[in-house]
């Protein structure tokens, strides 16, 4: 065997996740003292250094090379590609924005332990390494580790009965999810000839077996799972609903942008096997379906954003489909610009919900009634990112939208992309509710904001201010996904 | 003596019955240790697979092995999680019988 030795590569390319997972281990022995006594600013505070170092770190990997992947790093368990910093760069903002609305929520609601921080450090940390993955147990490692902290975030607020039983679903649920995983992963592995990577998988020829599309499924099921793929998604609302308003946030973001990254590598790698993109056609349908239907009734605010999740998760499979299909994967270059202005929306519209969650979480729809009359930003904040998330024009959800029902045009899929354009326009009718009740209906109660607002209404001002540009001039953001796209097989 | 069609019997027989313990049974203990088998039956797979490969190849490769390892410290990582919502669940609820959790909270 050769000797050990770490390149200086391999060494940049592990920071950003380092940095994260330090910074975690300090906000927890920070809070080993005095739990209670810290003051808000300092716990916010070390959890705004260590993001920012991570970016920092991100931004160092670049003094490498901007576009060419570097290849294979620990003996071909990651690689440090652009497509993986992409998105590492996604959930390392989303991790800076929780953080600066964290501190006024959790104090507000008299939970203000710095084991959220540590947890949304230790979660993002987990998801830049699963972006970044390139083997089978580097992939099943990080997927695990961020589920484990999502899994105690979902029920931080212990007092409450449902924020308990939606965490023990959510953990029944996930573990269940994670023994299928694991099983497709030993198939594929028991078929790939000795090796764990990706690429080793691919050209050991073993995708046109029958038994590597059971793996490959299994795998599938998996991330189904995680991300909320529908007849998998049945802890999704219950979850959300108990789960603290923030850590929603950060679970829908965060979570769904990282395995989405990390499925779209295992499949553009692997090719999936023999009935995948059948497979993903029917669940895609499915998804945008039932999810659309699902969100028209809801009263609750964090079941309807819990269902337009689900939604979007059939509409960000369409470009798997559409690549896996054709000879050219280029063309699922909508997927990180999807989910990007899928981040930055979402983001924006947990961020007014959390701003509005003085002492108790508010999310009925009637509660939003009036919000223009006294807070006209905040509701002009969440007007915008609902319009984004139901596609219409001008906005970055409108560009993402376009671009994924070309592709499936394009493709030959028109089946895919009429229902979900005839989805889509059955969401704007749960979207515009909310729209209407805050500008048009007269307020039933005071808006308090949560203590120290200013970093809510920063995080809502700059997902807005970049869902719009996005959506004026999307060319740039369009190419940096081609390119990363491109750069996936190296 | 190593057969590896014998060690994938005994692999997905004990998948099966954690499939079986994680839906049917209503005790929340008995479902967290359903889920423990699942994780590692699959060990047993991969211990197997890891072992044909290594024999077949010269080159030292224990993929599966190292991967066992890896799926150890999850699988442990796992039980604490789970245990600990259990806790939280009987300071709760007083019971740890998931039908009477669902009739409660409606």
């Amino acid at each position: 065997m050769e000797p050990l030795t770490l390149s200086k590569a391999e060494i940049l390319a592990v920071l950003p996740a380092g940095a994260l997972f330090i910074t975690g281990l300090i906000q927890l022995m920070s809070d080993l003292g005095d739990p209670n006594k810290t003051s808000r600013q300092e716990k916010t505070h070390l959890a705004m250094i260590g993001a920012t170092g991570a970016l920092v770190a991100l931004a160092s990997l670049f003094v490498q090379g901007t576009a060419a992947s570097t290849g294979e790093l620990y003996a071909g368990a990651m690689t440090d590609d652009l497509f993986g910093r992409l998105g590492a760069g996604v959930i390392i903002v989303t991790s800076l924005f929780c953080t600066l609305m964290a501190g006024g929520y959790l104090s507000s609601s008299g939970n203000n332990r710095a084991e959220f921080h540590a947890l949304v450090s230790f979660s993002a940390g987990a998801m830049v390494l699963l972006c970044q993955s390139t083997n089978l147990v580097s992939m099943f490692v990080a997927i695990e580790t961020l589920s484990l902290a999502v899994y105690v975030l979902a029920g931080f607020f212990r007092q409450q009965k449902a924020a308990s039983e939606g965490a023990f679903k959510y953990f029944v649920m996930g573990a269940f999810s994670s023994g299928f995983l694991l099983l497709g992963m030993a198939i594929i592995y028991g078929l790939s000839g000795a090796s764990l990577s990706f690429s080793d998988i691919a050209a050991a020829g073993a995708s046109d077996d029958a038994l590597f599309a059971v793996g490959a499924l299994l795998v599938l099921i998996g991330f189904a799972f995680k991300v909320g793929v529908v007849p998998f998604h049945s802890w999704v609302p219950d979850v959300y609903q108990g789960a603290p308003t923030l850590a929603v946030g950060w679970m829908a973001v965060a979570v769904k942008a990282s395995s989405f990254f990390a499925l779209c590598r295992f499949l553009y790698h692997t090719g999936g096997g023999a009935y995948m993109d059948q497979i993903l056609i029917a669940l895609s349908i499915v998804t945008m379906i039932l999810g659309n239907l699902a969100a028209l009734n809801q009263q609750s605010l964090k079941r309807m954003l819990a269902y337009s999740g689900i939604a979007h998760s059939g509409y960000l499979m369409i470009p798997l489909i559409v690549a896996l299909s054709g000879d050219d994967i280029l063309i699922g270059a909508s997927l990180p610009f999807y989910l990007c202005a899928y981040a930055g929306t979402t983001l924006a519209a947990f961020g007014v919900l959390t701003a509005l969650s003085k002492a108790t979480d508010k999310d009925q729809l009637g509660d939003l009634n009036g919000l223009a009359k006294s807070r006209p930003l905040l509701a002009l904040g969440f007007t915008v990112a609902l319009i984004s998330l139901a596609g219409i024009p001008l906005t970055a959800g409108f560009i993402g939208k376009l671009m994924i029902f070309s592709d499936a045009i394009g493709a030959g899929f028109v089946q895919l992309a009429v229902i979900g354009i005839l989805t889509s326009l059955v969401s704007v009718y749960y979207y515009l509710r909310p729209i209407v009740a805050m500008w048009f209906r007269d307020p039933r109660s005071s808006f308090d904001l949560i203590p120290a607002p200013w970093g809510v209404q920063f995080t809502v001002g700059a997902c807005g201010i970049a869902t719009i540009v996005f959506g004026i001039f999307p060319d740039w953001l369009i190419e940096l996904s081609r390119i990363s796209v491109e750069t996936i097989l190296g | 003596m190593f057969s590896l069609p014998a060690l994938l019997y005994l692999s997905a027989l004990l998948f099966s019955i954690g499939i079986y313990g994680v839906l049917a049974r209503r005790n929340i203990l008995v479902v967290l240790m359903s889920l423990e088998l699942m994780l590692n039956a699959v060990n047993i797979a991969l211990v197997g697979f890891g072992r044909v490969h290594a024999l077949s190849t010269t080159s030292g490769e224990h993929g599966g092995q190292i991967f066992t390892l890896m799926v150890l410290a999850v699988a442990a990582a796992e039980a604490a999680i789970g245990l600990s919502l259990l806790l939280l669940i009987w300071r709760r609820w007083k019971t740890i019988d998931l039908r009477e959790l669902c009739r409660l909270s409606g």
